[in-house]
């Protein structure tokens, strides 16, 4: 099997038919590659993830996931089918379920179910917070919470839209060592979206401008 | 397509009523327009006026009480303000003539009290248009308040300390800044109420004045017309048209007043025990008159009921009544779900607009919903189904259709904010994880909809049970409900009989009071 995860070609798109809020983009991220998009504001780096999730269509251009086209003009792989993972900065954990739950909700039919939500509950040192709601625990544990639970179908690629810039800088100076290992050992392959600089070194090995690609 | 076919069925009852207007004018319409029409249209346009100056002061004086002094029964007031919306006006109505009239309890007591004779009565005849202006303004002025106070809530104290600092006196305050900042929300609450006095049959019938809906009942029942019945319908249909627009105009520039939901004013001031009971005297009137006074009138006619409180027939109607709203409430939660689901996925201006004029069954009075709706079964019963009897004129199916039509807004705003609350990146994560569809809707959406759902339900319920017009008129022969039993023991005179419908109406319609006053109370410890 190829290396290649992920292969973007000549992709632009538009909200409205008319302005191009992505244009021509090329870009290719390898297994267990870790890729940061970095970018001013407004420059297209969410709508990019959102595309590359199938949460928004092209304009123009493919997407190829392990070779195989999930989006183009004509041809759209639903966003449960292409096996990836999307983390944002605001607030996704389900506020009706448990941390465990939140973990494995997208595994339901896996038969090592608890066993991966326990691994990952580990994996996060977030044990203790199995059986709290979302609002009873902190922001930096809720992002180690939405980041197992993204996790926890083993998606190929992981695409992390901003994820701390809601924290700290104690606490996301922890994470990010944290993380950094993590995704070392399961050979993660990443897309971060960041606007942080230092956060793109620590977390990835290769920086893009959106701008200048 | 779900939300284009529930329009058509929705939309069908008005425009047959307003088709009315292009039809043949009877004899009838004439003797109506030559005698008795400016009667309708003058005390309507009275009984309105006068119940929205009231409900305007009730409302506004109130909520500036409750949220800017600390005083003695307070935090009390804040929640029990709302009470009087669990008693419809037709109740009300009721028992204040049981109160009021020459031989009624109230002028009994006094009687009794100061051994006066039989030809003495303290109190004013109450059954004339200004006794019906009591009623309207003290079972509708919440609307008024709920929406004062919550904008008076969102008033910053910078703001108000600025304006004293130039001069202005607390008094100054309310009237020259705090007042006309609000007043958008609250002429928005005064249409309502408006609305409200417009599609009342009941009260106006019980206290005999002449207003269109009392024309149109008369006309429809008494001559035996009902087209002119539905032409009497289209002209009040027209002039609720009018204020519907007008309310939506004003919530659209009341948005400025709540600029931030969770803002809290400044510490209250602390009253001086004199002014503390004025405070609490204010606050207390509305409430007497509203609630406290007609339950303990119920009460009382109650336990003088020479019958048993709870008697066969009660039971019969009580189940009636629940069934009714129950099956409604849940069909009517059930639709605004879908279609606001629907709308989540395919937003679109198209899907929005449809939607919202599916609320639209809200502001037409019951009576001419009824109207309208008798003339399409009527027509669908003779052309399509079996034309020697009538299938669906007089059925339950009907009866249930027109509860829909009418609180399917009360449903929809309450999922609508329900879904307000649940982010795009939740549906997100949800599709993420596999699942789309019908899966998120079960797994993601319900679950967190839970209490939207509830209330929805709740609130179609209270409605469904206090509906009286389009129930007297669209029930099958011989089914009574706990609202058409009160109005016929009123209109016989036999009030201790008509307390335990009446109570029990009151029950129900407190459920989803008491739902709205714990989130107000809630609102006051998270502040």
């Amino acid at each position: 099997m190829s290396d290649l995860i992920l292969e973007l070609k000549d992709l632009s798109h538009s909200y409205d038919g008319k302005e191009i809020s992505l244009n021509n983009i090329t870009l290719t991220v390898n297994k267990a590659e870790r890729v940061s998009i970095l970018g001013p504001s407004g420059s297209g780096k969410s709508t990019l993830l959102r595309l590359i999730a199938g949460l928004e269509k092209p304009y123009s251009g493919t997407i190829a996931i392990q070779g195989k086209i999930v989006s183009s003009i004509n041809q759209m792989v639903a966003p449960e089918k292409r096996n990836v993972g999307l983390v944002v900065q605001e607030k996704a954990l389900f506020p009706h379920l448990t941390v465990q739950k939140n973990i494995g909700f997208g595994i339901r039919k896996n038969q090592d179910r608890s066993k991966i939500i326990s691994d990952l509950l580990s994996l996060f040192k977030i044990e203790h917070l199995s059986n709290k709601y979302p609002h009873e625990i902190s922001g930096g544990e809720q992002q180690r919470a939405a980041l197992a639970r993204s996790m926890a179908p083993d998606p190929e690629l992981l695409m992390l839209d901003e994820p701390f810039s809601a924290l700290d800088k104690k606490l996301k100076e922890e994470l990010y060592a944290e993380l950094n290992q993590i995704f070392k050992e399961r050979e993660q392959t990443i897309v971060l979206v960041t606007h942080d600089l230092d956060e793109a070194k620590v977390l990835s090995e290769k920086q893009v401008n959106l701008e200048n690609t | 397509m779900l939300p284009f076919s529930l329009l058509i069925i929705f939309c069908a009852p008005i425009f047959i009523v307003l088709s009315s207007l292009f039809g043949g004018y009877s004899d009838n319409w004439v003797h109506l327009y030559n005698y008795v029409l400016a009667d309708y249209v003058s005390s309507t346009f009275f009984l309105i006026s006068g119940v929205s100056v009231l409900v305007f002061f009730i409302g506004t004086i109130t909520a500036w009480i409750v949220t800017n002094y600390d005083f003695y029964g307070k935090s009390f007031f804040e929640w029990s303000l709302i009470l009087p919306l669990s008693i419809p006006p037709y109740i009300l109505a009721y028992t204040f003539t049981g109160l009021f009239d020459p031989f009624g309890d109230a002028n009994n007591l006094i009687r009794s009290i100061f051994n006066l004779g039989s030809d003495v009565s303290i109190f004013p005849n109450v059954r004339n248009i200004y006794g019906a202006i009591v009623v309207f303004s003290f079972t509708l002025y919440p609307y008024v308040y709920l929406v004062s106070r919550s904008a008076f809530l969102n008033q910053s104290k910078s703001m108000k300390e600025s304006a004293r600092l130039l001069g202005l006196s607390e008094i100054g305050v309310f009237f020259r800044l705090s007042l006309p900042i609000i007043r958008p929300a609250a002429i928005g609450g005064m249409m309502l109420v408006i609305m409200e006095t417009l599609s009342d049959f009941g009260a106006v019938d019980h206290f005999a004045i002449q207003t269109f809906t009392t024309g149109i009942f008369r006309t429809w029942q008494g001559m035996y017309d009902l087209q002119t019945a539905m032409q009497l319908a289209s002209l009040l249909l027209l002039v609720v048209g009018l204020f519907f627009i007008l309310e939506r105009s004003s919530r659209n520039k009341a948005a400025f007043t709540s600029n931030d939901s969770s803002f809290r004013p400044e510490n209250e001031i602390r009253l001086p025990s004199m002014k503390s009971f004025w405070a609490f005297l204010i606050c207390f009137i509305p409430l007497f008159i509203g609630f406290i006074l007609p339950i303990t009138e119920l009460i009382f006619w109650a336990f003088e009921s020479e019958s048993s409180f709870i008697n066969k027939k009660f039971i019969q109607t009580s189940f009636n009544s629940v069934s009714l709203a129950i099956i409604s409430g849940l069909v009517t939660a059930f639709l605004a779900l879908i279609i606001n689901f629907s709308i989540r996925f395919k937003p679109g201006a198209i899907i929005k607009r449809l939607s919202s004029l599916l609320s639209i069954g809200y502001a037409v009075p019951g009576l001419i919903l009824a109207v309208g709706m008798v003339q399409l079964f009527i027509y669908i019963d003779n052309n399509f189904l079996d034309s020697t009897r009538i299938v669906l004129t007089g059925s339950i199916f009907g009866l249930l259709l027109a509860y829909i039509i009418k609180t399917y807004a009360l449903a929809n705003s309450s999922i609508e904010s329900g879904y307000e609350r649940i982010t795009s990146s939740m549906d997100d994560s949800s599709k993420l994880l596999g699942s789309t569809g019908w899966g998120m809707l079960a797994r993601v959406h319900l679950p967190l909809l839970k209490t939207s759902f509830l209330t929805a339900t709740l609130l179609v319920m209270s409605e469904v049970v206090k509906e009286l017009p389009a129930t007297l008129i669209l029930r099958p022969f011989n089914f009574e409900t706990l609202a058409v039993s009160t109005y016929i023991y009123a209109a016989e005179e036999r009030m201790f009989q008509a307390a335990s419908p009446a109570i029990a109406i009151v029950l129900i319609g407190l459920i989803p009071i008491f739902f709205l006053s714990k989130m107000i109370r809630s609102s006051n410890k998270s502040g």
